[in-house]
């Protein structure tokens, strides 16, 4: 199924207000939702059974690296079994915070600090007007929670480009400086699961899957 | 140059104060476009789809603009051409323009199975020359990230086209589903900067009054010229000799008489567009390779490895080095990493060069200057852009012919350095930037191990002139390149050596 079609930038892309004026511009802390937290340890069992449903439509990618047979030997020593990919992209992303924190210090600070004020209800009324321009609801996708599915359709929107192999925040910048105007809910709604600690939330869903199974099957 | 020579030698010594003649010194600043991390910095994990994501992001804008230009009030037969955001979007009997990649599809491409036939049969077959299929089973195709249209129609023969070129095509669906095309438009030269703007604009930075300094940079520069050569192939014994220490007598100004001389003393810098070494010898398959008990020996193993052509490349252009700054790129046969981009020769390979090359971690270029293939930098103000040869040989093979200075200029109207590349050029996976895509329109553009020699100048719809240059290969025609950097004209300075036959 093609991915679903942008609409026009004036819709998806809402807007920020800022000034004393404006009623809507709260700066306030964000809350760790309390429904997102409940249904975390939910989202594993559940994830579960839609990996079947996914597995069946993802497919295996065509060119299959040589690269995690051979780190494979190397790694099986470590106590924690991490499969090579997602070593690689969590040292992405670690060398992404150290680069980013020493480059573009004032200009990645910008972004995401904007992105942090960012308020709850926002992130809801961006998802809102998401789910009205389907027909029908989503499906398979009960268990998981607001921001889980945001990211999911975030790293399904192809128009910036194929998730697998990038971070999702590395993604969404680099969407971002090539002018393909991603919208910054999808940003606060990174830096807060960051800010949860929340390390399941760097890459994508179906990079996770295609990693465990490249490594699984032996 | 007869007159002068005839009088200079075979007279007795004279009491004639001559004086010596200089080297004109080069103003050369390089960009370090095509360096990539090193070590853990470089990764590997990402998959290719990512550096064509990124080619459509950057060049789409830029032609989709061209196409609304030509195309925005177009009316044909009474209909009005619409554009359409996806290739998938395309509806049937709907006259419509939409932009995407070009694909190839070419059932002689190489091919995996090829490798693993390698495996199960004694030979595999010989590389071919060409791509193209005799009887027409190549199909070309529009893609982008909705999917894929195949393409038919006359613009396709008569426009050059290879996997990897952004392109907006015009036309409408057929029954069968394919897109018949009644015109295309490609990105085109893009902007190309004035002579001396980086470096006026770096002094700028540097220094608030910097307009005395200006004046000194441009006064000085007059008069000077670039030798390019590529393709020495030194493998070390016999038949190199002769023809390459002509060329080193020539550059090093001890050749000739007095008004060559003074010519070569115009030369600032050389530049060798690869393939210095000639290619080793081919790895044993792997069947041997496992028979072979690994003996002790000291030193090195002389059936796997030679040092004689490094040896003597070292020795050349330790030569050459004290009087003229040489720029090194590495080509296909050469010690370098095999995909592109291409990283600069390391200097440990050259241990008498290496006194002249910059230390590890300086910024500032040394005098002995080993870069990156492709390469870009701005010399005597002039934006020079080159390749060892690899992308132009590759896109010879998709199309029919042999004309080089028309694929050189198709490179350069595409916008991308290296089209082919991920699908049959090796190259590094480009996850935040396609590096090979031209974004500033070089002054000159050379590509180096051409069969033989071609130049030409193109113009661009801005005003853009580029001088193309396709350099030959030294072993073969034996021939020096001159380019003039006050009028970036072309001259040929040819060796040869008397063949009594």
């Amino acid at each position: 199924m093609p991915p679903t079609r942008r609409k026009t930038s004036t819709r998806a892309q809402s807007t920020l207000a800022f000034g004393p004026n404006s009623s809507s511009n709260k700066v306030t802390k964000p809350l760790a939702p309390p429904s997102s937290t409940k249904k975390s340890p939910k989202t594993k069992p559940t994830s579960k059974k839609s990996d079947a449903a996914l597995l069946d439509e993802t497919s295996v990618p065509s060119t299959p690296s040589p690269a995690p047979e051979e780190e494979k030997p190397s790694l099986a020593e470590k106590t924690v079994p991490e499969s090579p990919r997602t070593l690689a992209i969590r040292n992405q992303t670690t060398s992404l915070q150290e680069k980013s924190s020493k480059r573009e210090e004032i200009k990645a600070d910008g972004v995401e600090e904007l992105a942090r004020k960012i308020p709850e209800t926002q992130i809801r009324k961006y998802w809102k007007n998401k789910e009205d321009e389907r027909i029908a609801p989503r499906v398979h996708q009960g268990g998981l929670s607001i921001n889980e599915k945001i990211l999911r359709h975030f790293d399904l929107s192809s128009q910036y480009g194929p998730c697998i192999g990038i971070p999702r925040l590395r993604r969404w910048k680099r969407a971002e400086g090539l002018g393909l105007k991603p919208p910054i809910e999808v940003l606060a709604v990174l830096v807060r699961e960051e800010g949860k600690g929340n390390k399941g939330a760097e890459k994508a869903f179906m990079d996770g899957l295609l990693a465990s199974r490249l490594s699984g099957g032996d | 140059m007869e007159d002068d020579d005839a009088d200079a030698f075979l007279r007795p010594p004279s009491d004639e104060k001559y004086s010596v003649i200089e080297r004109t010194p080069s103003s050369y600043n390089p960009l370090h476009s095509f360096d990539l991390a090193k070590g853990d910095q470089k990764h590997y994990q990402q998959q290719y789809g990512d550096m064509y994501f990124l080619r459509l992001a950057k060049l789409k804008p830029a032609v989709e603009e061209l196409a609304e230009e030509a195309w925005g009030d177009l009316e044909i037969a009474g209909e009005s051409v619409r554009r359409v955001d996806r290739v998938l979007d395309v509806r049937q009997g709907e006259l419509c323009w939409v932009a995407g990649t070009v694909y190839m599809d070419m059932p002689l491409k190489p091919n995996i199975l090829d490798d693993i036939s390698k495996d199960h049969w004694i030979a595999a077959p010989p590389p071919r020359e060409k791509y193209i299929s005799p009887s027409g089973q190549d199909q070309t195709m529009l893609e982008d990230e909705s999917g894929r249209l195949r393409l038919i129609g006359t613009p396709l023969q008569m426009n050059m086209l290879v996997t990897g070129c952004i392109i907006a095509a015009m036309g409408t669906e057929n029954a069968n589903g394919d897109f018949e095309i009644i015109d295309m438009k490609v990105p085109d030269l893009p902007r190309q900067p004035q002579r001396w703007e980086r470096d006026e604009g770096s002094v700028a930075l540097a220094n608030g009054d910097g307009k005395s300094k200006l004046k000194e940079h441009k006064e000085r520069r007059e008069g000077s010229k670039v030798a390019l050569v590529s393709g020495l192939c030194i493998n070390g014994d016999e038949g190199d000799t002769l023809t390459l220490d002509l060329l080193m007598e020539y550059l090093t100004g001890e050749a000739c008489g007095q008004a060559t001389q003074q010519d070569v003393g115009k030369i600032s810098r050389l530049i060798i567009a690869g393939n210095s070494i000639a290619e080793g010898n081919p790895l044993h398959p792997r069947a041997e390779l496992l028979d072979k008990k690994p003996s002790k020996k000291y030193g090195y193993d002389s059936a796997a490895y030679n040092p004689a052509p490094t040896i003597r490349f070292d020795d050349f252009m330790a030569t050459l080095l004290p009087s003229i700054p040489i720029t090194l790129l590495p080509g296909e046969g050469d010690p370098a990493n095999v995909s592109l981009p291409q990283q600069p020769m390391h200097p440990a390979l050259f241990p008498r060069s290496r006194n002249y090359a910059s230390e590890p971690g300086s910024a500032e270029p040394g005098w002995l200057d080993s870069v990156t293939n492709p390469w870009e930098a701005d010399i005597d103000g002039w934006r020079i852009m080159g390749n060892g040869g690899q992308p132009l040989d590759d896109v010879f093979k998709y199309v029919e012919g042999n004309e080089r200075l028309d694929m050189m200029e198709n490179l350069l109207r595409w916008r991308c350095g290296a089209p082919t590349a991920p699908d049959t050029l090796w190259c590094y996976p480009f996850q935040d930037k396609d590096q090979f895509v031209i974004e500033e329109c070089p002054h000159v553009y050379f590509v180096g191990s051409q069969p033989a020699f071609e130049t030409a100048v193109i113009e661009g719809p801005t005003g853009q002139t580029v001088r193309l240059i396709a350099v030959p290969k030294f072993k073969e025609t034996g021939e020096l390149v001159l380019l003039d950097m006050d009028t970036l004209e072309v001259e040929i300075v040819k060796f040869e050596v008397f063949n009594d036959k």
